[in-house]
């Protein structure tokens, strides 16, 4: 399982580096990042979902609030069937269904964002919404440390915990970088883990590349004992797996573009796909 | 405490939000969907809405912005909510977020001020709603319902639980006479209040209690209480005339503004004059009269440039 898991956040990033090297666009260090959180979420049985029905009343709801990882979140849909794959082909380009961030009417997306904190806010009200209905699905939400300087996060987190919504599961992308620099250089984060808990949240902090790890996070989400909403901060390397986009602060918001940049890049990437 | 205020206080089960909210709370007997969510603003019949639907009711703290998101998560969801806090704070702080759930995502949600132009008049600018209707107006899906009085007020509550659209709903503080009835037609967006020879004022909110004093024969008076109104019938009401615009807010994209834009955009014959504030902050504390009288938004003022512009 795990290792299906492995070759299909392989695939997945492959897809995604691919479709934004074409286009010459998309955040691409943003999207490796959270590669095996948003495969282990789709492909680990943890999301109920319905390629064939993307409004099924019954799915979990996924937010994808740091939308700068759509492309990746695309690749997936296209590869869960969403959509066509061709239409990766067309990412940001004129004739195209989506482009750089988030797009409500693609199916399986949604909500429209790209605006942090936007929607952290949108999945507590559906999650709080489901409560009103007696509905057993869960609202999960793929946020990003920068967005964390949102004030309107921080509302939210205090609203959710308040209002009891333990069917929200709230994942921190904690890569460690934002546009311009590191985190903890221009305004520190940490101690991010008493900052949740602070608020009346569960919270979980694991490695967000290990599979296992994210699994073992989420294994009994759907019948925790608390009436906390929980939170998985997941620790992160912005550019994971592409050593010369990585960790620095001047490929955020990029894809490589000239073609000493795509081979290098294209290069550490083959590199460790086949180390795993 | 300043005189209009105590007035207002003291007189508050009888104000606009009151009588929206009271509607809200009778259709909320029969429609599970409805939910209000509060930035720590009450209205005397929450105290009924708490104790009958404590589950529908949601005060998210001073928290404007989460108040839009949350609100706009249920109405993604299907439910029909009112998101209620004072003006300034409601359209202002949360703007970005509302341009995104309700402009991009037309989420479906309504946005009730309360506090239009000087109704905090002692509270100082912080409290002052001078730009509303230029900034919600420019919203795509965004409809304005700029309430002149309680029967209206009511009448709105019952139109937009069943608006598929965004909604915003400004209410004035200050207590003023009933000018509808249960039986006038609001449907255009505009109301013929007082018929006239030579041309209108056109007003909204407060100011259309004020045009209905310096009316006459020649001069009547047009009450523009939603946005976007039916230009088509406008248009034929105003064509070959003159119109007095009169707004209790700053003129760049005002009321005035969007009858400019109409009276070009259909060619049509219409001289127009604003007048409304200048574009100043004050903090004045001798009542709103006080407030209108420092931006010449008086008797004294409008009767002349009424006289002058129509001769």
């Amino acid at each position: 399982m795990i290792s299906e898991l492995r070759n299909k956040s392989n695939q997945l990033v492959e897809d995604m580096f691919e479709m934004c090297v074409n286009a010459g666009d998309g955040h691409v260090t943003s999207c490796l990042s959270c590669a095996e959180i948003m495969t282990t979420l789709y492909y680990g049985g943890f999301i109920k979902h319905d390629p064939d029905n993307p409004q099924w009343e019954e799915r979990d709801r996924f937010m994808l609030s740091k939308a700068q990882a759509s492309p990746i979140f695309y690749s997936l849909l296209a590869d869960r069937g969403y959509f066509n794959k061709e239409e990766m082909d067309k990412f940001a380009q004129q004739d195209g269904i989506f482009g750089v961030h988030l797009q409500s009417d693609v199916p399986g997306a949604e909500i429209s964002a790209g605006s942090l904190g936007h929607g952290f806010g949108l999945a507590a009200g559906v999650a709080l919404s489901a409560k009103l209905n007696r509905e057993l699905h869960l609202t999960y939400c793929l946020l990003g440390d920068g967005e964390l300087y949102e004030g309107s996060v921080w509302e939210t987190a205090m609203f959710a915990s308040h209002n009891h919504l333990n069917n929200l599961v709230a994942i921190v992308d904690r890569n460690y970088q934002c546009t311009m620099d590191f985190t903890e250089d221009l305004l520190e984060l940490e101690p991010i883990e008493d900052k949740w808990k602070s608020f009346g949240w569960e919270v979980k902090r694991i490695d967000g590349h290990d599979i296992e790890q994210i699994a073992d996070s989420l294994k009994y989400v759907r019948s925790r004992r608390t009436r906390k909403p929980l939170v998985i901060i997941a620790d992160t390397v912005k550019g994971q797996g592409i050593d010369y986009l990585s960790c620095k602060p001047i490929w955020h918001g990029g894809t490589p573009i000239k073609d000493e940049d795509v081979e290098a890049s294209r290069k550490d990437l083959q590199r460790s796909l086949k180390n795993g | 405490m300043g005189k209009d205020t105590k007035t207002t206080i003291l007189n508050q089960n009888r104000s606009q939000r009151d009588s929206f909210f009271k509607q809200i709370y009778e259709m909320m007997k029969h429609d599970k969907d409805i939910v209000i969510v509060v930035a720590d603003m009450s209205t005397p019949i929450f105290d009924k809405v708490r104790e009958d639907f404590p589950h529908r009711f949601f005060n998210v703290g001073i928290a404007e912005q989460n108040a839009i998101l949350v609100a706009s998560g249920l109405a993604r969801e299907g439910k029909k909510v009112f998101v209620y806090a004072i003006s300034t704070f409601m359209v202002m702080r949360c703007y970005e977020q509302i341009r995104v759930s309700q402009g991009v995502m037309k989420l479906p949600i309504t946005i009730v001020g309360v506090g239009s132009g000087y109704s905090y008049d002692d509270s100082g600018p912080t409290h002052h709603m001078l730009e509303d209707i230029s900034i919600m107006r420019v919203l795509p899906h965004m409809t304005i319902h700029s309430i002149s009085d309680n029967v209206m007020a009511r009448r709105v509550a019952e139109q937009s639980v069943s608006m598929d659209t965004p909604n915003y709903v400004r209410f004035d503080r200050h207590i003023r006479p009933d000018l509808y009835t249960d039986e006038d037609n609001l449907s255009n967006g505009f109301n013929v209040l007082k018929e006239g020879t030579d041309g209108y004022f056109i007003s909204t909110g407060i100011m259309t209690d004020e045009a209905l004093k310096y009316c006459d024969d020649k001069v009547g008076v047009i009450d523009l209480h939603t946005l976007p109104c039916n230009t088509d019938e406008l248009s034929k009401v105003i064509q070959d005339k003159k119109v007095i615009t009169l707004e209790e807010h700053f003129l760049p994209g005002g009321l005035g503004s969007y009858v400019l834009e109409i009276i070009s955009d259909n060619n049509l014959n219409t001289k127009v004059k604003r007048l409304g504030l200048k574009q100043e902050y004050i903090y004045r504390y001798g009542g709103r009269q006080d407030n209108w009288d420092y931006h010449n938004l008086n008797e004294e003022n409008i009767v002349k440039e009424k006289n002058e512009f129509f001769g």
